[in-house]
């Protein structure tokens, strides 16, 4: 109810603001900001079905054979990315459980050192990731598990983690706590109601948090340089390629990159859409 | 039921960060070599000084392009408003990398701006436009952008509408209501946007080793090149705890002005 008494009133107001020079030059910046933001990809993508050795646009001619050398050709790309889903599916998993069990508490508040486990949480995005990564290798150096994918696996999570939570809080600060004690008042034990409830409510933010993990972890390049070892993630393997030449061969795995980009982000927001929606109708149907 | 989190945290990332930078003043007894020969050191100057010019540029590029558009996402429909949100965040997620290559591609001998330009006569010959501080700042601002914008669009959204009301009920313009009420009501957003991109900025890595030239070298290009190269972990944290104080610094007049809420909303897209 909030949100649309804010949505109906907050129109006319700026609506004055529709009209003018003033409107054609936030048009203008705005259009400029999106082509400034995605052509530069989408020519990625056009330049990757390009039929020339090497990179030119407009391409002289179009064909796939970028893409066989991706997938067939050279076989340390599909093993790379190989190694990329196994490594951001683990890093998924590890940063959604520890995510959601910290963002329960966090968003109901009242917990001790809120703030302290907040700024905690955000650090890793804050701090330069070559400080972590510098950090991570000679720890795990120090600990003989340098050469392993449990090291990578590790380090991604603990970038993938914030994400994770600041996705499950959305959905735990939606939670009506009476759905839980009105079960605990029927007898249900906490596990019970922790799994039967608490978790299928707070399942879109759950759901969603994994997919950007996932990407977080998929699309990482710095602690990936110095924890993959000698069996390259596709990012490594991509930047190992761009500093030695231009490639063409990069720009179908970067739109391979992009395909697996778009998949996850429509799938985390669809799904969030269609649970949070499946929840309220369930909701509206109790209240009846 | 955070214990985990904080346990996983604890041990993985606050204890090798900690031992890592505690190897800048202990080798293995007390020294402070390491920051003598960075005090000393005037190539560490010049890439202080890239790395704070670089993230400087950066940020006041993100908000001289960002703030109108926050600004217009703030007054389109709400339909639009979401579909222009959605791109920002969309872009956020795709590959760092790519969209770095991305202007490789565009900028590189063989590229897009190299072909047009040949054509409309303005060079003689095809030209690489990569390896210098404007491609590092467009490339970086690209990336960082939607840092800026998402913000200030939140900070422009919590305007009480009744003040903008009572303004044009007075027979304000909507440029005097732009200048008078919305613009010093989004400036919290805005330095939330410019604290962000600066900080995020200052540790940049793959955007300067790629695309920018010898007058590009930014302070975590200095630690890889200490850990993978010269094999000194010593210089290496030194650099690394330089960094972090810098960013620190920041973030903590940066807290007490605004508090660190503000930072969530932004930081994690």
């Amino acid at each position: 109810m909030g949100r649309c008494h804010k949505v109906s009133h907050v129109q006319p107001v700026y609506r004055s603001f529709g009209y003018g020079g003033l409107s054609a030059i936030l048009d203008l910046s705005t259009v400029l900001a999106l082509l400034f933001l995605l052509a530069p990809v989408v020519i990625v993508i056009v330049i990757s079905f390009s039929a020339d050795s090497y990179l030119q646009f407009p391409p002289s001619g179009f064909s796939v054979r970028w893409y066989a050398n991706f997938f067939v050709g050279d076989p340390t790309w599909v093993h790379a990315a190989r190694k990329s889903f196994v490594v951001a599916t683990s890093t998924a998993i590890i940063a959604t459980v520890l995510g959601t069990l910290v963002a329960i508490p966090l968003a109901r508040g009242g917990l001790r050192g809120h703030s302290m486990i907040e700024a905690l949480l955000l650090s890793p995005l804050i701090i330069s990731p070559m400080i972590t990564a510098v950090a991570l290798y000679g720890f795990f150096a120090g600990v003989g598990l340098i050469k392993s994918i449990f090291a990578l696996i590790l380090g991604h999570s603990i970038l993938a983690l914030p994400y994770a939570v600041m996705n499950v809080s959305v959905s735990a600060k939606a939670l009506d706590p009476r759905l839980e004690q009105a079960a605990m008042g029927l007898g249900a034990r906490p596990v019970y109601v922790f799994r039967r409830v608490t978790i299928p409510l707070l399942a879109p933010g759950i759901i969603a948090g994994a997919f950007f993990a996932f990407l977080a972890s998929f699309d990482e390049v710095v602690i990936a340089l110095f924890l993959s070892g000698l069996d390259p993630t596709l990012q490594k393997r991509m930047w190992d390629d761009i500093r030695l030449e231009i490639n063409p061969t990069v720009a179908a795995a970067s739109t391979v990159l992009v395909a697996v980009s778009l998949v996850a982000f429509s799938a985390a927001i669809l799904l969030q859409r269609f649970l949070a929606r499946r929840i309220a109708v369930s909701a509206a149907r109790d209240d009846s | 039921m955070a214990a985990p989190a904080v346990i996983f945290l604890a041990g993985l990332f606050v204890l090798p960060v900690g031992q890592f930078l505690l190897g800048s003043l202990f080798d293995p007894a007390f020294t402070l070599k390491h920051y003598e020969r960075l005090a000393e050191s005037r190539a560490f100057l010049v890439v202080i000084e890239n790395t704070v010019r670089i993230s400087a540029t950066v940020t006041l590029a993100s908000l001289l392009l960002g703030y109108p558009v926050a600004f217009r996402i703030t007054t389109f429909n709400p339909r639009l408003a979401a579909l222009t949100l959605l791109a920002l965040v969309l872009s956020v997620w795709i590959s760092l990398l790519v969209r770095n290559y991305a202007w490789m591609v565009l900028l590189g001998r063989e590229g897009l701006l190299s072909a047009g330009l040949l054509r409309f006569g303005l060079i003689d010959q095809k030209q690489s436009f990569l390896y210098n501080e404007f491609a590092v700042i467009l490339a970086m601002t690209h990336v960082l952008l939607p840092f800026m914008v998402i913000p200030i669009v939140a900070a422009m959204r919590s305007i009480d509408p009744s003040l903008i009301r009572a303004a044009e009920g007075m027979g304000a313009r909507p440029l005097a209501v732009l200048r008078r009420v919305v613009f010093p009501l989004s400036l919290p957003g805005a330095a939330t946007g410019c604290v962000l991109v600066f900080i995020l900025a200052l540790g940049f890595f793959v955007t300067p080793a790629i695309i920018g030239g010898r007058g590009q070298i930014m302070v975590a290009m200095l630690i890889e090149g200490e850990v993978n190269e010269q094999l000194n972990w010593g210089y290496a944290a030194a650099y690394a705890t330089t960094l972090l104080v810098l960013t620190l610094a920041i973030f903590a007049v940066f807290h007490r002005r605004f508090g660190m809420q503000r930072l969530w909303g932004g930081a994690t897209k």
